[in-house]
């Protein structure tokens, strides 16, 4: 009996005298692992780890610091496409524009039920360079900011990226260049839909796969956002056909779309929420596991 | 290990931090990073525990991949660097041997040294991270990792010769 309890105070202690001696084998493989995790498992958005990320109040403070002193360098492209803006806007405004109604019957319309909820933004942290590129904005949980959201330019309506991180205060916003992303996408046209994707190469432009062949696509053909997810409403504009060309062997085009955006120059947002995407995303769970 | 190596160690790491996440990351070349912080585990002194050393570059991986927002690329890399350390050390061994606590610059064993050791590790870590980062092997990125592995090895060879520390 007590022969044993020495035995096993000396295995113990072998053990014991095993781990520190290769502690740093152990040490190496736990980290290794935690950070191969976290790497690969940076696409779910559910991800624990939001706050090793510009979303936390100390890098996104950060950011927005050095961000107030760089803005003053961009204060007039931005003032000038503001302005425009405003034009386009006030163009639209009942007041300048000509009824050609003699007697116009006003409707009192109760059917229509707000579906898009739009949250303007500030840009704070922005790269292109990178195959995995996010925009860090100044809008986050407080402000109403929901994970999945469409982020539009605000100047100009062009596609930017889809909310991918959510904080208190800011949020990270997957960029449309990022290799990671998807959105689906299709030809005004002739509203044939496909899969918009990046490469990784040229911040300029992105392509555009699963067109079937047989679909007549001209160079400059306008391309828009489907709204057959639950992520961008429809007819977000993404860019312009640039080439096109059917890889051998293959049924689908490869085309690539030349940005309206120039990512680089983004300086304000809209984060665009789905009032009703649960609804939507229910329902068609309930199909799908039927 | 003496209290002002302790200190040196953390004010670089902090500095370092900074560096990386609001200067370096705003240069903009289409695929290329400038990369510094891997210089803080080139200088990590002798003689830490390995436990230790390897939490030392975990801790700043993971603080340049919360400004970068890579989500643990830097952290394994990093981490990487600091596991095969060892090996390189007893590979360039000088002839001596090597004093326990003192940093690994150009001040305490030469330049030639320096580059040397410097040369096998920022390779090995930038053939690391970029391999993780694209997960595919095309010429353009052994241009990539050898375009941003000189652009490291310069960063912490300049860094010897304004700063020359000894600690």
């Amino acid at each position: 009996m007590l022969l044993d309890g020495v035995a096993h105070y000396f295995f113990m202690q072998r053990i014991f005298l095993f781990l520190l001696k290769y502690n740093g084998v152990f040490v190496f493989i736990l980290l290794q692992i935690i950070s191969l995790s976290y790497y690969f498992t940076r696409n779910q958005t559910d991800n624990k780890m939001t706050f090793v990320s510009s979303a936390n109040g100390l890098i996104g403070g950060l950011y927005e610091s050095t961000n107030r002193v760089s803005r003053y360098w961009n204060l007039s492209a931005v003032n000038d496409s503001l302005a425009r803006e405003n034009a386009n806007l006030k163009m639209q405004l009942p007041s300048s524009k000509f009824s050609s109604l003699v007697n116009p019957i006003t409707v009192e319309d109760t059917t229509l039920q707000q579906k898009y909820e739009y949250l303007e933004a500030k840009v704070i942290n922005n790269t292109i360079h990178r195959p995995h590129n996010y925009i860090t904005i100044n809008r986050g949980s407080q402000q109403g900011v929901r994970n999945n959201a469409a982020v539009i330019n605000a100047q100009g309506n062009g596609i930017v990226g889809v909310v991918h991180r959510v904080g208190r205060n800011y949020s990270i916003v997957m960029s449309v260049l990022n290799i990671d992303i998807r959105v689906s996408s299709k030809i005004v046209r002739n509203n044939y839909f496909g899969s918009l994707l990046w490469d990784g190469h040229n911040s300029a432009r992105v392509e555009l796969q699963s067109i079937p062949k047989h679909a007549d696509i001209v160079v400059g053909d306008t391309v828009v956002t489907s709204g057959y997810s639950t992520v961008f409403p429809e007819g977000i504009l993404i860019g312009t056909v640039d080439s096109f060309y059917v890889p051998s062997g293959l049924n689908f085009y490869n085309i690539e779309v030349d940005l309206i955006n120039d990512l680089n120059a983004v300086r304000y947002v809209y984060v665009i929420n789905d009032l009703l995407k649960e609804e939507k995303i229910k329902l068609e769970e309930e199909v799908a596991n039927e | 290990m003496n209290s002002s190596l302790i200190r040196s160690n953390i004010i670089r790491f902090i500095v370092f931090v900074l560096i990386q996440g609001v200067v370096l990351k705003g240069v903009n070349i289409p695929n290329i990073d400038i990369l510094l912080y891997p210089l803080f585990v080139l200088m990590l002194p002798l003689g830490m525990a390995d436990g230790l050393l390897l939490l030392a570059c975990f801790a700043i991986g993971m603080s340049v991949d919360a400004f970068y927002g890579t989500m643990g690329l830097h952290a394994s890399g990093a981490l990487f660097m600091g596991g095969i350390r060892k090996f390189v050390l007893a590979f360039l061994e000088p002839r001596g041997g090597y004093d326990a606590g003192k940093a690994l610059t150009k001040a305490n064993f030469g330049v030639a040294w320096f580059i040397k050791y410097a040369g096998i590790l920022l390779f090995l870590h930038t053939f690391w991270v970029s391999l993780l980062e694209y997960l595919q092997f095309s010429w353009l990125l052994g241009v990539r990792i050898i375009v941003v592995f000189a652009i490291s090895l310069l960063l912490a060879v300049v860094y010897q010769f304004i700063f020359n520390p000894k600690e």
